[in-house]
């Protein structure tokens, strides 16, 4: 089976909003490594999260987030 | 006063987060001189028994023995309690546990609490050394200080350092934390089952060594994962 990895663009759309990964964090209520590791694609945030940090940034998760297909 | 309070402007999140960062500055630096300040007496007092000067000095002073052995101790235990005294003068800021602060101080917190899980490392593995010694029937207040110690270590590693403390919920409520300390947990679990093997084999083959492989199972049950949770966790705020 094809490996599965989430992409976003988190970090296009908060340099956007002219937000560094510390105030976004502040905004969201997590620590600014939270954002670096999601913005890295290091970490899979729960819905919740990827939900918070949709709304803070003014966009629908689909248009945060959305799946790479890998090679099989 | 304050000159917000006389101007009658309420502070903003960021105002209170920035004095709360100053605080906890201020009581790492003093933690610092007490830490100090208790190696120093620790060691005035070994130096003292060492060279019997409660005795000595008990004998020039016409006082019992036990009371000029106890003295320092009780010195040691009324000055403690005065820094304690002291400490609670220094109330949180007003308004510190607000979201909108909490939220801002998450990164600090996560910081400090990487700093104590780091000091907690060394002190494993002194107070793990300092049970090698044989224990009489009777001496059973340093190995309960162990036991109680590596309990309080694991669920600091599990729940989170400070996890008593309401100021630390929205720090170790943080998700990538949350994350780590069960990545952490989980490499806990497999040393534990290593060093309960290593146990089992030492029980069978070096009976001799069984105290030894006891204290060295139960500290590396915890340094591991304490180690593995200090590294990911400076990587993961400074990767990318």
């Amino acid at each position: 089976m094809a490996e599965r990895r989430l992409g976003n663009r988190l970090k296009e759309l908060r340099t956007q909003r002219g937000l560094t990964q510390t105030d976004l964090a502040a905004l969201v209520g997590v620590s600014r490594k939270t954002v670096n590791t999601v913005e890295n694609s290091v970490f899979v945030p729960s819905t919740l999260l990827a939900l918070a940090l949709a709304k803070t940034l003014n966009a629908t998760v689909e248009e945060l987030f959305f799946i790479i297909d890998g090679e099989d | 006063m304050r000159e917000d309070d006389m101007n009658n402007r309420p502070e903003s999140d960021e105002e209170i987060a920035a004095r709360e960062r100053q605080r906890a500055r201020m009581w790492s630096r003093k933690t610092l001189w007490s830490l100090l300040f208790w190696i120093a007496c620790a060691l005035l007092l070994v130096l003292a028994f060492n060279f019997n000067v409660p005795q000595r000095l008990g004998a020039k002073l016409g006082l019992p023995e036990a009371l000029v052995i106890w003295f320092p101790m009780i010195l040691l235990v009324v000055v403690w309690i005065i820094f304690m005294i002291y400490r609670v003068r220094f109330a949180p800021t007003p308004g510190a546990m607000r979201p909108g602060v909490q939220r801002r101080l998450v990164d600090d917190i996560t910081r400090r609490q990487r700093w104590l899980i780091a000091v907690f490392i060394p002190l494993t593995l002194i107070l793990a050394l300092n049970q090698r010694a044989p224990h009489g029937p009777g001496d059973w207040y340093g190995p309960s200080i162990f036991v109680g110690y590596m309990l309080l270590a694991a669920l600091m590693l599990v729940l989170g350092p400070g996890f008593l403390n309401r100021r630390y919920r929205a720090a170790n409520a943080d998700e990538m934390s949350r994350a780590l300390r069960g990545r952490a947990t989980g490499i806990g679990y497999v040393v534990a089952m290593a060093a309960l093997s290593a146990l089992y084999l030492a029980h069978l083959f070096a009976p001799q060594a069984q105290g030894l492989a006891i204290l060295l199972a139960m500290s590396a049950t915890f340094i591991v994962p304490a180690l593995y949770y200090i590294i990911a966790d400076w990587r993961a705020g400074h990767d990318g």
